[in-house]
Parts: structure tokens; C-alpha cells; sequence
């Protein structure tokens, strides 16, 4: 029971701050301020970070109770079928890459319906056809590529 | 003045070629579209279609992504006033009066009434931005570094704490931006900076794959199971007959309208506040001045007439610090800054002088944009009540199909298709916190440019932080960004204080 928004928003902030300072100062060079070399101003951005991340962590309300509400079913599916048009999308060509996002990522929601989801692909991926590759000359075939 | 007439017959005659008209219609088509939709942002559709646009002339694609900004104001008023949902954030206090007036049966008026109030703001709006841009821009000619670098750190700095209710997590977010804008090769030095190795980081992260994945996939995760995602269809019927208002109320339309665009035109021009924060002043005006304030959430038509106008002058008036210097005040204007900067055109003051073709064809494609939105929004009212009924199932995939293609054209690589999705989860855990997104575009957009004239001041003055506050303006703009801070934290340290102690008496 805690206020788990900003302590998360606290530790969030102080990870990158760190990351940008150990970043600058063991893989940049940080010149002088006359002469400010591309490690300065991801310096002072990292101290900026842990900075803000201190005031918050002395300012925040502890006694409010927070969660953090993250809709993992919508997270997973969504990502998954992101990341299987990515791979499909050169091997297979673009209408089954569609076809196969429009059926993972339909599975996101409550209300997943997959006679529903493929005539969705199935029209996306002409319409985006017709988009990209005949009016804007983006290379991408259809069905199949160097399979 | 000869010189100011010559320049609107320029950007006219740009306007009104056959590809821009066209292109104008697409983007506030689309703008509508989303504008109606909940569920899906400006923003979102900005991204969306920044990579169709990599192809055409630049005054061609600011047409159409504008015509989707300021589209979205005349469409996002549909879902307000008939089924109590806004279509997008400025247009939620619409609800108030509009969703009673559809109660009543008289949601035709509401909405016809309202295009006139959303067209009344845009022209005034478009009327400001022509007289003070050229005048603003003239004045930031002699704009040094040291200047230039103040200027944008009170922009980061003030469209991060005044609208917001968690100042620092802005102004964190701003510097998150300023970061992951400095991913890739220093133009300087040539060092690689933050590139872990991969060929693909070399070129820096793109905008519209930043912006699509922290706004477009995080946007549709967040809405896809919540109660956002567009369910009911109205009576079509209901909101296409009977749309003439009465005399009375007509009448009381005019002032609400007048003073709504001028509280909009000037919010819009400030960094921090856009279209939202002007509409909801607007209506706490209209309410404050009323001597009938009892109406106010029953259906005042002043209640609905005046944010919609305050909201699409804000819209319009929004440009002034976009185009006349360079610096957006939000994150649609850092969207718009990275199309024209795709096109190699560096913006600033000198864009009305050196690219007056494009920016007085863009100024002067916003009239024909609002006419087109008055054209498509009464005699099509039918179809956008239609659309309201569009399933989620069949919108939310299409968008990650658009997206996906999209970000994968900007490279013509799949490496954008892992960073849009690594994005999309970065903003998902941003929401979650309660931090807010835009401030980051700003940042990522602004930062660079940033770091080039602090780096400029700095070797001007020999490493000396002195040369901030010698030169009087920007010491000027450095003492209002202070004190901004100054009252921010008063402010949240005062409820931070009333908090405790309502704690401890509970």
C-alpha cells in the first residue's frame, strides 16, 4: 500500500539520469565550457534528471495510495503483432504481414472476433497496397518475397 | 502594405493550385475524421501520414498535416455535443451545454450553430496569424544565439509547467526529449553519440517514428479495452433536421463567438496553453459575464458557441511562434517543424523571406481549409454520425497497419518497426505514471537546435554564462522563465502543504 506512481516515477527518472551521466563521462568527451564537446550536454542533462528525480522523491505525497494501471492483455498482443509484421513483412509480402498484424493484435481486445479480423486484414492490406506501393513506389510485393 | 497584399496574392495563387485544393481536402478530411472518432488524436494522425508526405512538395505536405490539425477542432465537437464524449481533449467542455442542448432535442442546432462558431474562430485566428507573424518575425531578425537559446528554453519551460498539474514530471519529460534527440551523429564533431553500435541509429531517431510510437501504438493500447473505444451510433434523423437556431438565439451567439476567438487567439499564441486551456477560459468567462449562469450545464448556447470558436483560434494562432521563429509551443507545432525540416527547410524568421511561397501558400490555405470544413461538416453531418458507430475492431488494427508500414517507409528498414513498438511501451509506462507525453516531442525537436546556440553562446563569450544575462533580452526571457518557476513551485508546494495537513486532521 503506497504511493507506487511516484515511487516508480522517481526510480524511472533516476535510471536515466544515471544512464545519461555514466554514458557521457566513460564513453564522451566532455570539453570545457568554452569549448563544450558532444559529452557536455548529455552531462548536464543526466544531473538535470537525478536532480528532479531528488525533489520528487523529498516532495511526494506518501500517504496517497496509487496503482499503476497498465492494460498488459492490449500491451502483449498489440507489441507481438508489431514485432511479427516486422519479421514477415519482407519473407511473406504485404498482404499476409497485414492479415497476420490485423489477427494478433484483434486478439487485444475483449471483443476479438477473427471472421471480423480478416476481412479487416484483408481490406487494410489491398487498401495499403494501393497507398504505398502503386501511388507512393515503396518497394514491397504483395504476396511472397525472396521466400 | 503594397508588400503585405502582394504576399497574400502569392499565397493564394499557391493555394488554390489543383494539387494543394486536393490536398487541403484530404487533410481536413481526415481531420474530421479523427476530429469525430474518439479514441485517435491529431497527433496520432499527424504521424500517421508524415511519412505519405515524404515524396511531395513541402507547401503541399504542411497543407495537408495543418488541414488535419485544425480539421479535428471542427470534427471533435460531433462526438462532444451527441454522445457527451470529446472527440479530442479541446473540445471537452463543449459537452457541457452541448450533450443537455442533444437532450432536448435540439443536438441539430448544437452542431450547425457550433461549425459557425468553429468558422467564426478560424478566420479570426487566420486574420491575427497574417498581421503578426511577418511582425514577429521581423523583430526576431537580430536574435543571437544567446537569445535564440533563451527563447526555447521559456517555450520547454512554459508549455511544460502551465497546463500541466505535475510540473516536474513535464520538465523531466522534456529533458527524456532533449536526450533521445541527441541519439546519433554530432554534425560538429562526426562522433556517434548513444548509438550502441547499430548502423540504424546513425541518422538519429526519426520524428514520426518517435511520435507514432509514443502516441499512435500507446494511444490505441491505453483505449483498445477502455471505455474511449467508440460503441453507440446516434439517430441520424435527429441531428440532420431541424438545424436552424432561433432568433434569440442566434443573437446571443454573436459576442461569445467574438470574445471566445479573441481569449483563443491568444492563448494559442503562447507556449503551454493551446486549444484547451482557451476553451475551458472561455467558458468560465461566458459563465462569469452571464447574468443567466444558472443555464450553464443545461444548454447555454454561450456555453457551446464560445470555446469552439476560443478552441479553433488557438488552433490557428498557434503557428505564429511555429512559423515567425522557429519554436513550437506544442506538440503538434513540433510535429509540423519536423515536416518542414525533412524537406531540408530550417524554420525561423527568415521563412517568411526566404520561402514566401510556402509560407504565405500555408497561411492562405487555412481560409479554403476552414470553408471546406464548413462545407463538409453541415451537409455531411450525416455521414460523421454514421462513422461514430465504427466499430473499434475495425479501427484499431487498421491504425497499427498504417503505423507499421509508415515507420517502415522512413528508413525503408524493419529496425523503425522495433524502435515504434520500443516507443509505444515507453509512452504505455509514461501514462501509467502520469507523466505527460507531448512535452517530450517538444523536446526531442527543440533539443538539438538548442545545444547548437548554447554551444554558439558559449564560445562567444569565451565559456562565461555571463552572456545570457548581459544581453537584455534574453536576460529578460530568463528572468519570466525563472519566475515561472518560482510561482510553479510556490503553487504546488502550497497544495503539497494543504495536503499534509488535511492528512493528518483526517
Amino acid at each position: 500500500m503506497q504511493n507506487k506512481q511516484e515511487l516508480l516515477s522517481v526510480i524511472t527518472l533516476l535510471a536515466f539520469g544515471v544512464f545519461l551521466i555514466l554514458y557521457s563521462l566513460l564513453g564522451l568527451e566532455i570539453g570545457t565550457p568554452r569549448r563544450m564537446s558532444v559529452g557536455f550536454f548529455p552531462l548536464v542533462l543526466g544531473i538535470l534528471l537525478v536532480v528532479i528525480s531528488g525533489l520528487m522523491a523529498f516532495t511526494y505525497d506518501r500517504a496517497r495510495v496509487t496503482k499503476i494501471l497498465i492494460d498488459w492483455r492490449a500491451c502483449g498482443f498489440v507489441s507481438v503483432a508489431m514485432i511479427v509484421f516486422g519479421l514477415t513483412l519482407r519473407p511473406l509480402g504485404l498482404l499476409p504481414a497485414v492479415m497476420l498484424l490485423c489477427v494478433i493484435a484483434s486478439l487485444a481486445s475483449r471483443y476479438f472476433h477473427l471472421k471480423t479480423a480478416l476481412i479487416v486484414g484483408a481490406t487494410v492490406g489491398i487498401l495499403t497496397y494501393t497507398l504505398f506501393v502503386v501511388l507512393l513506389d515503396v518497394q514491397l510485393p504483395l504476396i511472397g518475397g525472396w521466400l | 502594405m503594397t508588400d503585405f497584399f502582394s504576399n497574400i496574392a502569392l499565397g493564394l495563387s499557391v493555394a488554390v493550385s489543383v494539387q494543394n485544393l486536393l490536398f487541403c481536402f484530404i487533410g481536413v478530411f481526415i481531420g474530421t475524421l479523427v476530429g469525430v472518432i474518439p479514441g485517435i488524436g491529431p497527433m496520432t494522425a499527424i504521424a500517421l501520414l508524415m511519412p505519405v508526405t515524404f515524396k511531395m512538395e513541402p507547401t503541399t505536405a504542411l497543407i495537408m498535416l495543418a488541414g488535419i490539425w485544425y480539421g479535428t477542432g471542427y470534427g471533435g465537437r460531433t462526438a462532444s455535443i451527441m454522445l457527451n464524449l470529446p472527440g479530442s481533449p479541446s473540445n471537452a467542455v463543449t459537452c457541457l451545454d452541448g450533450y443537455p442542448l442533444t437532450k432536448a432535442g435540439r443536438g441539430g442546432m448544437a452542431l450547425f450553430m457550433t461549425t459557425m462558431a468553429s468558422f467564426g474562430g478560424g478566420t479570426i485566428g487566420v486574420i491575427i496569424l497574417m498581421v503578426l507573424s511577418p511582425l514577429v518575425a521581423q523583430v526576431a531578425m537580430s536574435f543571437g544565439a544567446p537569445e535564440y537559446f533563451a527563447l526555447m528554453l521559456f517555450g520547454l519551460i512554459a508549455s511544460s509547467v502551465i497546463a500541466g498539474e505535475a510540473p516536474l514530471k513535464g520538465v523531466a519529460m522534456v529533458i527524456i526529449g532533449i536526450a533521445i534527440g541527441l541519439i546519433g551523429t554530432d554534425i560538429n564533431t562526426g562522433d556517434l553519440r548513444f548509438t550502441f553500435g547499430t548502423m540504424s541509429l546513425m541518422d538519429g531517431i526519426a520524428i514520426a517514428t518517435l511520435a507514432m510510437g509514443l502516441f499512435g501504438i500507446s494511444e490505441i493500447i491505453a483505449s483498445v479495452n477502455g471505455d474511449d473505444a467508440p460503441k453507440a451510433g446516434g439517430n441520424t434523423k435527429e441531428f440532420t433536421s431541424n438545424i436552424l437556431p432561433t432568433k434569440s438565439e442566434a443573437r446571443r451567439s454573436i459576442l461569445p463567438v467574438l470574445r471566445g476567438s479573441g481569449i483563443g487567439a491568444f492563448f494559442g499564441a503562447l507556449p503551454g496553453t493551446g486549444p484547451s486551456v482557451a476553451a475551458f477560459i472561455s467558458y468560465a468567462v461566458e459563465k462569469g459575464i452571464s447574468k443567466t449562469p444558472q443555464n450553464f450545464g443545461k444548454g447555454a448556447i454561450e456555453g457551446i458557441m464560445a470555446p469552439e470558436a476560443s478552441d479553433n483560434a488557438a488552433e490557428q494562432t498557434a503557428f505564429i511562434p511555429t512559423l515567425a521563429l522557429g519554436i513550437p509551443g506544442s506538440a503538434t507545432m513540433a510535429l509540423m517543424l519536423g515536416a518542414l525540416m525533412i524537406h531540408g527547410i530550417a524554420p525561423g524568421p527568415t521563412l517568411a523571406t526566404d520561402e514566401p511561397a510556402l509560407f504565405w501558400g500555408l497561411i492562405m490555405s487555412f481560409w479554403i481549409g476552414n470553408v471546406m470544413l464548413v462545407l463538409l461538416n453541415v451537409p455531411l453531418i450525416g455521414l460523421w454520425v454514421r462513422l461514430l458507430s465504427m466499430p473499434y475492431l475495425w479501427l484499431f488494427p487498421s491504425v497499427l497497419v498504417f503505423i507499421g508500414i509508415g515507420v517502415y517507409t522512413v528508413h525503408m528498414s524493419t529496425f523503425d518497426i522495433w524502435l515504434v513498438v520500443a516507443f509505444g511501451l515507453a509512452g504505455i509506462w509514461f501514462r501509467a505514471l502520469n507523466f505527460p507525453i507531448a512535452p517530450l516531442l517538444l523536446g526531442f525537436v527543440l533539443g538539438p537546435i538548442m545545444e547548437e546556440h548554447f554551444r554558439r553562446a558559449m564560445m562567444m563569450s569565451r565559456g562565461k554564462v555571463d552572456i545570457f544575462f548581459t544581453h537584455p533580452v534574453s536576460a529578460a526571457l530568463i528572468a519570466i522563465t525563472v519566475g515561472l518557476i518560482l510561482v510553479t513551485a510556490y503553487r504546488s508546494w502550497r497544495s503539497h502543504a494543504a495536503q499534509t495537513v488535511k492528512n493528518a486532521t483526517s
